[in-house]
């Protein structure tokens, strides 16, 4: 009976996610038929509950932000662009897509060091370049490991080589590692005034467009401190005008 | 005399019915604009005693203790302790009462700084301090320059730091500050400037707290500390005579223009209007002008947007139109009035009047309809560059939210990995040390081979094949000898071999019970001298018997 028991939760088990993919396709298809009609609301509605429901999928995000940009709600389409970009940096068709938002955001050309920087951390997605390091780090060691017991030359220069190659990758892992998990980033979801002190009371000192990404520093209360990443600006925001990545 | 008297004490109850005629029906005032952190200061409001209902607003950066409530004229006064609960600034909100809405009040919190040994002064040998203003009298809302300039002729470690009163009665835009190098009475100063357009919000003399400046100088460990005096300003109140309708307390000297996205379109298409407002004054404090549209066009909520440059800013006001109906509509001229300080009168300016063509019922499919030929193609290319931007059609939606460098197990690992790493070093490392010593790598030797034939000796008994046995026990005794004093007994006589052990000081009787053994397995290496199993159990015995015993000696 016990034996019975198992199977059959073993067998739920293997059923349960396979009846919810099905299901989630079916929405995804639902989803695509309202976009093509035309009713960008409710297309962005499904992707948002499947998306609440715990999915992270860069699909949903890159459909979200089309169907975002179709309804001209420009903070909330790049800031799903940017997730999307977090997870497959690659992809041409994303890629258009920011240039594409980045004009509309009138934000500002990059010069050439700080180009070449962005494109760098387009390379790979976070996960992709941690696969690769441990996977250079595994064969130097093992190699090491090889020429401890063997006392063979060639292990050790094969062990170095490779070490060599997780070396190089450091800076870069570095740089995406602090760009998506230690420094904090926002989108600007509608057009907000930015202050030199937390005060409302005090005039604003600039302006930033909706859709522009910026970084966060600290926090107060419901006072946001923000910078500019290209211009290098800073000051205080209201909290419920940024949406963090 | 009296009557004189008589007549002061009627006049002087006239004038106090006169002032509680006239006054607010609230007013609130500080103790002090600046707090030391861990310090109170009041807070003192006044109501008229007919207002029962008033109440105090939330100030969730500090503290609030009422400490008394006196009945005075006609009037109630609360009197607040306040207590800071952090360092920074912060502003008691407006407090509304009947008709009255006070202004909200800016509290500076500040850390008591340990400054032994360290008075500011307003200038010492090599440097020294000041502020100035611009001019002396200003009208409210004009702008006034305020600037902090300090100079020395010694070189200083990194820049200089510099606190700026909180310009309590002024409205205060950005500062700017620059710095440099000039040549004064023949000696090198090094100049530092911060000017801050000040905008003043009451009349009367308002008097500028003075400003801190902190430097080091080089090769110094002491902080010089300098404070500039105070600064006082005249401020003129606006002239009643002449004053504009709908002034909004512009002073200075402005612009006014209009335009709209499109002049022609269909009903209930948008249209995008932007009054801009520019000039020299306080752009900030101006509010959006008045537009008297028709009846029959909509309009929608604004967007503001402020530039703000050295001289002349500007604000943006941007709203959407959309037309009910069809035909000619005029967007009328939009006024805007301001003081002119350097004519000291009041100017009123206005746009130009629009005319927007409204035609026919609008086509719901498309949004580019009715502009000119221009704004159509820039429209469509809008669209089309967003219609290139299609679904994807991967019906997928696997998780990818693994951050792979969090995973516990691939973490795990790498240290598995650098463990087996730094054990595989341990071992390279022991075996290099060993290499070295050329005795114990030999005697290492011996005793591996001692293992061997001692292990086939066993073989060679359980198997009761007498020649191997003792073949394989001469062999490891020989290995077990030279394993332990590291010479070679492989081509020794047994006599030979006695008089060596004698030279490590082996006991006698170990000696003979070695030297026995050896003439056993010569013995029964032959096949014509039959050994029985039993023989060969005690032989492996002994040898074992002499390795214990060897081993407790050498």
């Amino acid at each position: 009976m016990k034996k019975i028991f198992c199977l059959f939760l073993l067998l739920l088990n293997f059923i349960l996610p396979l009846y919810a993919d099905s299901d989630n396709k079916d929405r995804l298809i639902k989803a695509m038929d309202f976009y093509d009609l035309g009713n960008y609301n409710n297309a962005i509605k499904i992707y948002e509950t499947l998306l609440d429901e715990g999915i992270v999928n860069s699909t949903i995000y890159y459909n979200l932000a089309v169907s975002y940009l179709k309804n001209k709600e420009i903070g909330k389409a790049k800031l799903n662009l940017e997730r999307v970009l977090r997870l497959i940096p690659r992809d041409k068709s994303t890629r258009e897509l920011k240039n594409y938002i980045s004009e509309i955001t009138e934000e500002p050309k990059q010069n050439l060091a700080e180009k070449i920087i962005s494109d760098i951390k387009l390379i790979c997605s976070l996960n992709e370049i941690t696969l690769i390091m441990f996977i250079f780090f595994f064969v130097a060691g093992s190699f090491f490991i090889v020429y401890c017991l063997s006392y063979k030359k060639i292990y050790i220069r094969l062990s170095i080589a490779f070490f060599c190659l997780f070396l190089l990758l450091i800076p870069l892992i570095y740089m995406k590692i602090e760009d998506e998990i230690l420094s904090s980033k926002a989108i600007v979801m509608d057009y907000a005034e930015v202050r030199n002190n937390p005060i409302k009371l005090e005039a604003p000192s600039f302006e930033i467009l909706e859709g522009r990404k910026v970084i966060i520093l600290s926090e107060l209360g419901r006072w946001v401190n923000i910078k500019l990443e290209i211009e290098g600006l800073s000051g205080w925001v209201d909290k419920h005008f940024l949406e963090k990545i | 005399m009296l009557k004189i008297l008589k007549n002061i004490t009627i006049l002087v109850f006239i004038l106090n019915l006169y002032c509680l005629a006239y006054c607010s029906d609230l007013k609130v005032f500080t103790e002090t604009r600046e707090v030391e952190l861990n310090k109170t200061f009041a807070l003192t409001v006044e109501v008229n005693e007919n207002i029962t209902d008033f109440q105090l607003p939330k100030m969730p950066d500090f503290v609030v203790i009422l400490k008394s409530t006196i009945k005075k004229k006609g009037k109630i006064i609360y009197t607040y302790e306040l207590a800071p609960k952090e360092e920074g600034i912060f502003s008691i909100p407006s407090i509304t009462c009947g008709q009255t809405t006070t202004i909200p009040i800016s509290i500076r919190v500040y850390k008591k700084q340990a400054t032994k040994g360290s008075k500011y002064s307003y200038k010492d040998s090599n440097s020294s301090a000041n502020a100035v203003v611009d001019t002396k009298i200003v009208y409210v809302n004009q702008v006034v320059y305020y600037t902090l300039k300090f100079r020395t002729n010694r070189d200083l470690k990194g820049n200089p730091s510099y606190t700026l009163p909180i310009f309590q009665d002024f409205w205060k835009a950005e500062s700017k500050n620059k710095s440099g190098y000039k040549l004064i009475n023949g000696e090198n100063y090094f100049t530092f400037e911060v000017t801050t357009p000040l905008y003043p919000i009451r009349e009367g003399t308002v008097t500028i707290d003075p400003s801190k400046v902190t430097i080091q100088y080089l090769n110094s460990y002491m902080e010089s500390k300098f404070e500039t005096e105070k600064v006082s300003v005249k401020v003129l109140p606006l002239p009643e005579f002449g004053k504009p309708e709908f002034f909004s307390g512009s002073v200075g000297r402005y612009e006014i223009f209009a335009s709209v996205s499109k002049k022609n379109l269909k009903v209930n298409e948008p249209l995008l209007l932007t009054v801009t407002i520019k000039g020299n004054g306080n752009i900030n404090t101006i509010s959006e002008p008045r537009i008297n549209l028709a009846n029959d066009i909509k309009k929608y909520s604004t967007t503001i947007k402020t530039k703000n440059s050295d001289f002349i800013s500007s604000k943006e006001f941007q709203c959407v139109l959309i037309p009910l109906m069809d035909g000619e509509k005029i967007i009328p001229a939009i006024k805007f009035s301001y003081f002119d300080p350097d004519v000291k009168e009041y100017k009123e300016i206005s746009t130009k009047q629009i005319t927007i063509n409204v035609s026919g019922e609008r086509n719901n499919d498309s949004v580019s309809a009715g502009g000119s030929e221009e704004e159509n193609k820039d429209l469509k290319e809008t669209d089309d560059s967003l219609n290139k931007f299609a679904l994807k059609t991967k019906l997928d939606t696997s998780n990818e939210n693994k951050i792979l460098i969090k995973n516990k197990y691939l973490i795990f690992f790498v240290f598995a990995l650098i463990l087996a790493m730094l054990l595989s070093l341990g071992y390279r490392l022991r075996l290099i040390a060993i290499s070295k010593d050329v005795v114990k790598v030999q005697k290492m030797k011996y005793n591996k081979l001692f293992i061997k034939y001692f292990q086939q000796s066993q073989l060679a008994l359980n198997k009761y094949i007498q020649f191997n046995f003792y073949y394989n026990i001469d062999l490891a005794l020989k290995m077990l000898l030279s394993s332990k004093t590291n010479i070679s007994y492989m081509f020794m006589t047994t006599e030979e071999i006695r008089n060596n052990l004698y030279s490590f000081k082996i006991d006698e009787q170990l000696t003979d019970n070695i030297i026995k053994m050896f003439i056993d397995c010569n013995k029964f290496k032959f096949t014509y001298f039959r050994a029985t199993q039993k023989d060969m159990a005690v032989a492996f015995s002994q040898l074992k018997f002499i390795k214990e015993q060897l081993d407790k000696i050498l």
